[in-house]
């Protein structure tokens, strides 16, 4: 290499970096500072929070007029780091914000701002103090991404996002799909290797499904249960799945909220994966009533669910009847051993709380029960009073939870170590879900949430997608997208599932080892 | 193989200017065709291309092959809102794509000039954008190719170098174009096996046409067809696709044709062939000239053209200019009587020159059927905020914006429905997306002004109809907002003059005339100043029909001269004894434009076709 080339590399490798790190640095020092009396004002808002020891930075907006600012972010611990900036976007470094979780589990970290206005007066705020849990949230996220519609969907994504960065992955993208729908993707246990997710329409509609990450279409309309499945829950066996079959209809109203849905039919029913067999037993399939959301107890011994009564369809508009169908929780004991399921119990009338109960979630501890109570009907992400409720299962005792907001708060998803969950809010602007976070600690106490950090701190203001179904899950989505996408469209492959008939169906596949699932590689 | 020899051609020259006064000549009317004749601003209107400066935006085109040009499309694609911008960009293009054909010909080393066959591309990409549907993408995508190619034939004709270059330019065609690097590797492939005479060298290029989308299916989300095709207007059947096909057909057969075993073949007999350069230079122009005004003129369909032009004028309100056009049709397309009817109240004539216009038998032609909607649901969008359903209007708003992306029509009607419904923050959330926009921040601005500041909120016109007529009780919208629809709309607010009178249509298309003396009623309380024309027809209809010898108290409000000319009409209806063949061209050419008019074909048409229906059977 010859000398002048080696001179200007130098250049480039020493001076440019030093020179690019001073500009970086260049507000100049704050004179007098004179305290505002308060914290600052940030969007979104993440103050008085627990934060995962692992999640990604919490960049934010200052809601104040700043033309420049200085963060000071310190733990308990003395370490942390200074940032100065330009404008009102705060965007904090990945290793310090890294380091200082790290050092502080279990405390409290604080930010002082201290920002410059357009007379070029600085001025400190009171320091934002969040608490660093000792648990650690799920490493990754897994929601829809697409526009809120009801009728259309162009533009539909299942996406993966790493939560100790602002890593996205697309999952599953419907433009790929012949602008098919997908929905309500379900983990096992919060792994990866057995998932599924429900298609419909284009290629076809079924369920795809992945077990020990190979995926292959999975039919399991039968004669006896007719409709595609949908809200499914795994089984802690891994090989058996609940989910329920209805025919859902919607419709809108002209004032208020807008878009409305009920259910025509519903039952629940099983399904032996590895035998491709499908059943709808009685006690979890009642002509009479109306069951969905089903969600397996973690030791398998029990099944919760929603019921409603089936009404009578005559009038419904006019008498307003969808507003008369509130869903009770319900649970049905359950027999691994053999399959049968006990006589439903009510586990919270619709008749004590008024309200319908929707999408039971049992802790991975099998403490809680979280699910949803909105005015009537079961699609609770449309009712704006939708509330998280959370049940102590060793009392029966339940309450309204406080991370509740104005809008709708729903569809919910624990972690693997039962102390975080996410949900899916509209509190923002009333008609955007997005995904937020709160920690549960052993008494059931719920921290306040806040929601999944971006990279562009102004995203949230300016993103016309909804997220919904937010999953928690432990590691990253297998097998690879090729592979996902090539499944769903194979429809040639599709497992058709048969039906179990009225003698099996009060003990769905117990013991049945035919092994005709034979995914595709 | 033995070739013929062919006589060689007199050397006289045909002037330099010549060639360059024809292309100068020939992209002068393309740039007046396309400004005139095909307007650029309908191509923007049918596509609505999006653009936004927004990382976010961005990122959603980088992650698939062809996604930055399609990117780069929605950019370029701005100026075609200004037809003037428009025509020149796409002439720009056109000429480019002239440009680069005639750099792949000379690359080819032809004996002589190649004639005007560099301009034959252009002229078809023209008659492309005469189909309104192809994004300038699709330019992109042969300016690549072209320009690929074009710089492939200069590589070192030796094996090594021009394998790197297929592979390396593939490779970065593919993420920029996707299905338009299959075009460069079809050229490469045809230069290399019939040119430089190395089929093997061919054999490898295509080997590495087939890895490259296989390959690309790990790291990005597509469908095996997706993988191959996306971009590529080939699996269309209509004429879009057609020219499509010709246009990439062109380029391989060019290359085929400048082969020299070919350039020594003549194309015509011998005594076909014109000596004179002139001559020649002369009928090459003609020949040119008409293949120009073939594509782009060919391709135009007129009721597309049509629904086009009065759909852009509905979304800029420009109601005269849509009456105009739809009375020069005889038998329109139902969505232009759709914006036709819209157009005539929002001229305040709706119930009296409603038959002045062909309608259909039946409402369909008052309110979008159900699968007309769902296929342009920004416009039913618009019609239910004419109509006062605001909820519904954000409803569709919602679902166009999945099915057209974040067009600046759609961001605007959803932030001010928001803002209407009272929905701030969702508006907000609107408008920072639209301060994204190239040329959005105005509106923008003008509308977060309205957010703030509530005497600007009362001073707009769209917000102040939106306020108006908000809905208060709610009830189930239905499609096709039938009758029961506007008796809901009409409990809300009673002075809701469109569900009024779009009320009052449905039943006179229908053929319903029971509820007209409480029609009468509510125009009184709304203080009209008069009763509309058709009204008054229908209210002497009806009481003809009744066989009452005394008129009821409603037709008081009816003048003497309708009842009159009611009684001529029965006369010329009478004096052709029951063949409604003739009485018909009669009764047209007095009583065309009347109720009566209608009810007497309909009645004629034997009810035939009251459900909704797409067909076009007009009353006349």
């Amino acid at each position: 290499m010859n000398h002048p080339f080696r001179c200007a590399l130098r250049l480039c490798l020493t001076v440019l970096p030093a020179a690019v790190f001073f500009m970086g640095c260049g507000s100049p020092d704050p004179g007098p500072v004179q305290a505002v009396g308060r914290p600052p004002v940030i969007e979104p808002d993440y103050s008085g929070i627990e934060i995962p020891p692992n999640l990604a930075p919490l960049n934010f907006r200052l809601q104040e007029k700043a033309e420049a600012f200085r963060i000071e972010a310190e733990g308990a611990d003395g370490t942390g780091f200074r940032i100065r900036g330009r404008g009102r976007d705060v965007i904090l470094p990945a290793g310090p914000w890294r380091r200082l979780l790290d050092a502080n589990r279990g405390r409290d970290i604080r930010f002082s701002v201290t920002v410059r206005d357009s007379l070029g007066q600085w001025l400190r705020f009171d320091p934002i103090v969040n608490r660093v849990s000792h648990d650690s949230i799920d490493g990754y996220l897994v929601y829809r991404k697409m526009p809120p519609v009801c009728v259309f969907w162009k533009r539909l994504s299942v996406v993966e996002r790493n939560l100790g960065s602002f890593k996205e992955r697309v999952i599953l993208d419907n433009r790929a799909m012949r602008d098919g729908c997908f929905n309500c993707h379900t983990f096992y246990g919060n792994r990866t290797d057995r998932w599924l997710v429900h298609l419909r329409g284009a290629p076809s509609t079924a369920m795809l499904l992945t077990v020990d990450g190979r995926t292959r279409l999975m039919r399991t309309q039968t004669e006896s249960v007719p409709a595609a499945a949908a809200y499914a829950s795994w089984h802690p066996d891994g090989r058996t799945l609940a989910f329920a079959n209805m025919k859902v209809r919607q419709f809108f109203h002209t004032a208020g909220p807008n878009r409305d849905v009920y259910d025509l039919t519903s039952d629940l029913a099983v399904c032996r994966i590895d035998s491709a067999v499908v059943a709808a037993p009685p006690e979890i399939a009642d002509p009479a009533r109306l069951e969905t959301y089903p969600a397996w107890a973690p030791d398998g011994k029990a099944l919760y669910f929603c019921s409603a009564p089936a009404y009578d369809t005559t009038g419904f508009f006019e008498r307003h009847t969808y507003r008369t169908i509130k869903y009770d929780l319900m649970k049905a004991s359950h027999d691994p051993v053999t399959g049968g399921f006990g006589r439903p119990v009510t586990v919270l009338a619709a008749a004590k709380t008024g309200l319908s109960a929707t999408h039971p979630r049992v802790s991975p501890d099998g403490r809680f029960l979280l699910f949803c109570l909105c005015e009537y009907g079961n699609f609770s992400i449309y009712r704006p009073g939708t509330d998280l409720y959370l049940m102590d299962l060793r009392t029966g005792d339940f309450r309204r939870l406080e991370c509740n907001s104005g809008q709708s708060d729903s569809y919910h998803s624990w972690s693997a170590n039962g102390r975080w969950f996410v949900f899916s809010s509209k509190r923002g602007d009333g008609v955007l879900a997005r995904p937020y976070f709160a920690h549960v600690d052993a008494d059931g106490a719920v921290s306040r949430p806040f929601v999944l950090p971006q990279k562009d701190p102004g995203l949230y203001g300016s993103h016309l997608y909804t997220f919904n179904v937010p999953e928690l899950v432990a590691e990253p989505v297998r097998p690879g997208r090729k592979q996902i996408l090539d499944a769903a469209l194979d429809t040639q492959r599709t497992l058709n599932c048969r039906s179990a008939g009225p003698a099996a169906a009060a003990s769905v596949g117990a013991g049945v080892e035919e092994q005709t699932w034979k995914p595709a590689r | 193989m033995k070739t013929r020899t062919v006589k060689p051609e007199p050397q006289a020259k045909i002037p330099s200017a010549w060639p360059i006064v024809r292309d100068a000549a020939f992209f002068t009317a393309l740039f007046l065709i396309l400004l005139l004749r095909i307007d650029p601003s309908l191509i923007y209107h049918r596509q609505s291309p999006v653009f936004l400066l927004a990382f976010d935006f961005a990122a959603g085109f980088l992650n698939r092959p062809g996604g930055p040009f399609e990117w780069l499309s929605g950019l370029l694609s701005q100026a075609l809102f200004s037809p003037p911008a428009g025509a020149a960009l796409l002439t720009a293009m056109a000429w480019a794509v002239s440009r680069l054909t005639g750099a792949l010909i000379r690359g080819l080393r032809p004996p002589d000039r190649f004639g005007f066959i560099h301009l034959v591309p252009a002229a078809l990409l023209t008659g492309l954008h005469a189909c309104y549907t192809v994004p300038l993408s699709a330019d992109l995508g042969l300016l690549a190719v072209l320009a690929a190619a074009a710089a492939f034939v200069r590589v070192r004709p030796k094996w090594a170098p021009r394998l790197a270059a297929c592979f390396i330019i593939s490779l970065v065609l593919y993420y920029l174009a996707a299905g338009f690097f299959l075009l460069f590797t079809l050229l490469c492939v045809l230069i290399e096996a019939v040119h430089a005479k190395r089929p093997a060298s061919g054999a490898v290029m295509t080997a590495a046409a087939v890895l490259i989308p296989t390959a690309a299916r790990r790291f990005f989300i597509l469908d095996p067809a997706g993988a191959w095709l996306s971009l590529l207007d080939f699996k269309r059947t209509d004429t879009a696709g057609a020219i499509s096909l010709l246009l990439a057909a062109f380029f391989p057969a060019l290359v085929l044709l400048l082969h020299p075993v070919m350039r020594r073949r003549p194309l015509l007999p011998e005594r076909f062939r014109i000596r004179s350069p002139r001559v020649r230079f002369i009928l090459q122009t003609a020949a040119l000239a008409v293949l120009a005004a073939a594509a782009a003129v060919f391709p135009i369909e007129k009721s597309n053209r049509l629904l086009l032009t009065v759909d852009k004028m509905a979304r800029f309100r420009q109601w005269e200019r849509i009456l105009n056009l739809a009375s020069k049709e005889a038998r329109p397309p139902l969505t232009v009587t759709f914006q036709a009817n819209r157009a005539l109240y929002h001229s305040g004539r709706l119930l009296d020159d409603l038959f002045t216009l062909p309608q259909p038998f039946g409402p369909s032609g008052l309110a979008l059927p159900r699968k007309f909607s769902e296929s342009a649901p920004l416009q039913e969008s618009d019609f239910c905020w004419d109509l006062g359903s605001i909820d519904e209007s954000r409803h569709w708003a919602l679902e166009a914006l999945s099915t057209d992306g974040e067009t600046p029509w759609i961001l605007k009607r959803l932030s001010l429905a928001h803002f209407v419904l009272g929905d701030t923050a969702a508006a907000v959330v609107c408008l920072n997306r639209m301060d994204r926009g190239l040329f959005l921040r105005g509106d923008a601005a003008a509308i977060r002004r309205m957010l703030s500041d509530s005497a600007a909120a009362a001073g707009d016109p769209a917000v102040l109809h939106g306020r108006a007529v908000i809905g208060r009780t709610g009830f189930i919208a239905f499609n096709g907002h039938p009758p029961a629809e506007l008796d809901s709309l009409l409990r809300d607010h009673p002075d809701n003059r469109m569900a009024l009178e779009y009320r009052v249509a449905t039943d006179l298309l229908a053929g319903r005339l029971k509820d007209l003396p409480d029609f009468v009623r509510a125009f009184r309380a709304l203080d009209y100043p008069r009763i509309p024309r058709h009204v008054e027809e229908a209210l002497v209809l009806r009481w003809a029909l009744s066989g009452e010898k005394d008129p009821p108290p409603e037709m008081r409000v009816v003048a003497p001269e309708t009842v009159r000319r009611f009684g001529e009409f029965n006369r010329v209806l009478g004096r052709h004894r029951g063949d409604r063949a003739a009485a018909g061209a009669d009764l047209q050419a007095s009583f065309g434009g009347t109720y009566w008019y209608y009810a007497f074909t309909r009645q004629a048409a034997g009810r035939r076709a009251q459900a909704p229906s797409s067909e076009n059977r007009g009353s006349r």
